[in-house]
């Protein structure tokens, strides 16, 4: 319908997540409007992103450098780490702005259903990690769904008797009201209820 | 909630109609396809966004029909709410809820139709299913518990066919069999306290409808039966969740587990399902729906409506009697009182070929009328004082 570059475009960029393949056609057409700079810089910022950042040696966040900002910070406690299924989990918790420990990016949860089984995740290097010494507590902070559950007993079961392994607690959401809450969050938060 | 009016625009055979509801019982007469029980599906469907005979929506447009509509005026408490549920082929439907809920809970609307014999005679599934729908109208959260067992099991099922393909060893199973074994332990407790509370409202609406004191019994039978009596329950299921490992991968499903309940319905200690009459059954089906009715209204949950579809047709006249006695409230022994002394049995949409099968009296406190081609009439003297129909 479109001379092939436009097609191929839109092809590509309807592989992305979310993108379909309308979506795709406007971005195509509002790239076809704009100045040749202004691809060129979003072509540089692509590339960019693919030679300049990798995995963390130690806890694979994304890096520019051999370690993260993390890993590299000095005062931070190397004493804890704390495990996430994807980066993008480490934003909430930096945003809550109390955890200074570590971080150990899985790179997903074991799910038979997708293929994800432990040896596609990152489980051994965080047993390295533990058994390089060091470290005192492994905080699981997986997703509270059926896969990230599975993923942190997996973990557990692992790392038990060889460093404390704590699980973070599911609840209510703060500042919001009780009544809006969800059922199933609800029945959590008592089973997880605490003396003042 | 009470279905206080519904309007019909190009539902199955019925081009345009309204019909009003009674509080208590609406009697909806009419001839053999003439859209009785069409009239009761558009009130399922409008409520509930299902149907309990359309395997496809699009097959309660009219035909030759662009599109269907329903409206609805439903009370909740004081509020009269209006709501329309607009249909067309190729398209979700689209509801206006105006304020309520999108659709009504499961189990908040309890249907009967000659086919739900099934649900005695059928797979343990269909009981399952009405298991879980009247736990969750008490407790919202169980659901979720249903779903996430349902996960679990998905994942644990496959999990054994890429442990049989040599791509995981087994014991990495623990992780899905914790899982599995801690939901199942809520669902059991559940699934077994629901049956115990439901037995004497359930015993009571089976005498209420025979006549004749019997001994029934609900079993509600599990795979998990006995785990309570061990120390640690969710250590025992774990054991026989590991002794099923070897058989599990032979069969590639997880042969433990509560996808495995039944409940089976007892008369003097014999099987109904197996032993019972079709009216012993159909009285058992029955007792179910009242019985569920009958709980709701104790533990303060909204009482569901009850769609009857031609159940009358096939009860004695005396087992008929005895059960618009129970539905109108009229002493009916399921059926509890508020603190007002004000009967609250909830409300009953029933069809039925023939008026004369209700005696003066029932029509009397009822709602009927008639129904003919897809068009209501209003019929009788209960119409005029409790609801009014227009065609």
């Amino acid at each position: 319908m479109f001379p092939t570059p436009v097609e191929q475009l839109i092809t590509e960029l309807s592989r992305l997540p979310g993108i379909g393949r309308r979506s795709a056609q406007r971005i195509a057409f509002y790239m076809l409007r704009r100045p040749r700079e202004d691809a060129a810089a979003l072509a540089a910022a692509l590339i960019d992103v693919k030679d300049k950042i990798r995995f963390c040696r130690q806890c694979f966040n994304f890096t520019e450098e051999e370690l993260c900002g993390f890993c590299r910070d000095a005062r931070r406690d190397a004493g804890l780490i704390c495990v996430v299924e994807e980066p993008s989990d480490i934003i909430p918790i930096e945003k809550g702005g109390d955890y200074r420990g570590l971080y150990h990016v899985l790179g997903g949860a074991l799910s038979p259903l997708d293929g994800v089984d432990p040896e596609h995740l990152r489980i051994q290097e965080l047993l390295d990690r533990v058994a390089a010494g060091g470290v005192e507590e492994v905080i699981l902070a997986t997703n509270p769904n059926t896969t990230g559950e599975s993923t942190s007993i997996y973990l557990a079961d692992l790392l038990r008797g060889k460093v404390r392994v704590t699980r973070l607690a599911s609840g209510l959401p703060v500042g919001a009201d009780l009544e809006y809450a969800d059922e199933a969050t609800v029945s959590r938060a008592l089973l997880g209820r605490r003396e003042l | 909630m009470y279905l206080r009016r519904l309007k019909l625009i190009n539902f199955r055979n019925c081009r345009e109609g309204t019909a009003e509801f009674s509080h208590g019982v609406t009697i909806i007469a009419g001839g053999n396809g003439a859209g009785k029980t069409s009239l009761l599906e558009a009130a399922q469907y409008s409520l509930c966004g299902y149907s309990f005979r359309a395997s496809r929506e699009q097959e309660m447009i009219s035909s030759g029909a662009p599109f269907l509509r329903l409206e609805t005026a439903t009370e909740w408490g004081n509020a009269v709410l209006s709501r329309s549920v607009g249909l067309e082929a190729g398209a979700p439907a689209r509801v206006d809820a105006g304020g309520g809920p999108k659709w009504l809970p499961a189990g908040a609307v309890l249907c009967f139709s000659p086919d739900d014999l099934m649900l005695v005679k059928g797979a343990p599934a269909l009981r399952r299913r009405f298991l879980d729908d009247a736990v969750t109208r008490r407790l919202p959260a169980y659901q979720r518990l249903v779903t996430d067992y349902q996960k679990v099991l998905s994942q644990r099922n496959v999990f054994l066919q890429r442990a049989r393909a040599g791509l995981v060893p087994l014991a990495d199973i623990t992780p899905w069999d914790r899982q599995l074994a801690s939901l199942a332990l809520q669902i059991y407790e559940a699934r077994g306290a629901h049956c115990r509370e439901l037995l004497p409202w359930f015993a009571d609406a089976w005498r209420g409808i025979a006549g004749r004191p019997a001994g029934v019994d609900i079993a509600y039978r599990s795979q998990l039966d006995g785990v309570f009596e061990a120390a640690e329950p969710e250590k025992e299921l774990l054991c026989r969740l590991r002794d099923s490992w070897s058989s599990d991968l032979e069969r590639l499903s997880s042969g433990t587990g509560t996808h495995r309940d039944d409940v089976e319905f007892l008369l003097e200690g014999r099987s109904i399902r197996r032993f019972g009459s079709q009216g012993e059954q159909r009285t058992t089906v029955l007792a179910l729906l009242l019985g569920e009715r009958g709980l709701a209204c104790e533990n303060g949950s909204r009482p569901p409506l009850l769609l009857l579809d031609d159940v009358m047709s096939e009860l004695d006249r005396e087992r008929r009697r005895r059960l618009m006695a129970m539905l109108t409230g009229a002493g009916g022994p399921g059926d509890g009182f508020d603190e007002h002394g004000l009967s609250r049995p909830g409300q009953t949409i029933i069809t039925a070929a023939d008026v004369d099968l209700f005696s003066t009296a029932e029509r009397e406190e009822a709602a009927i009328f008639h129904i003919e081609e897809g068009l209501v009439t209003a019929l009788g003297e209960g119409v005029s004082r409790r609801a009014g129909v227009h065609g």
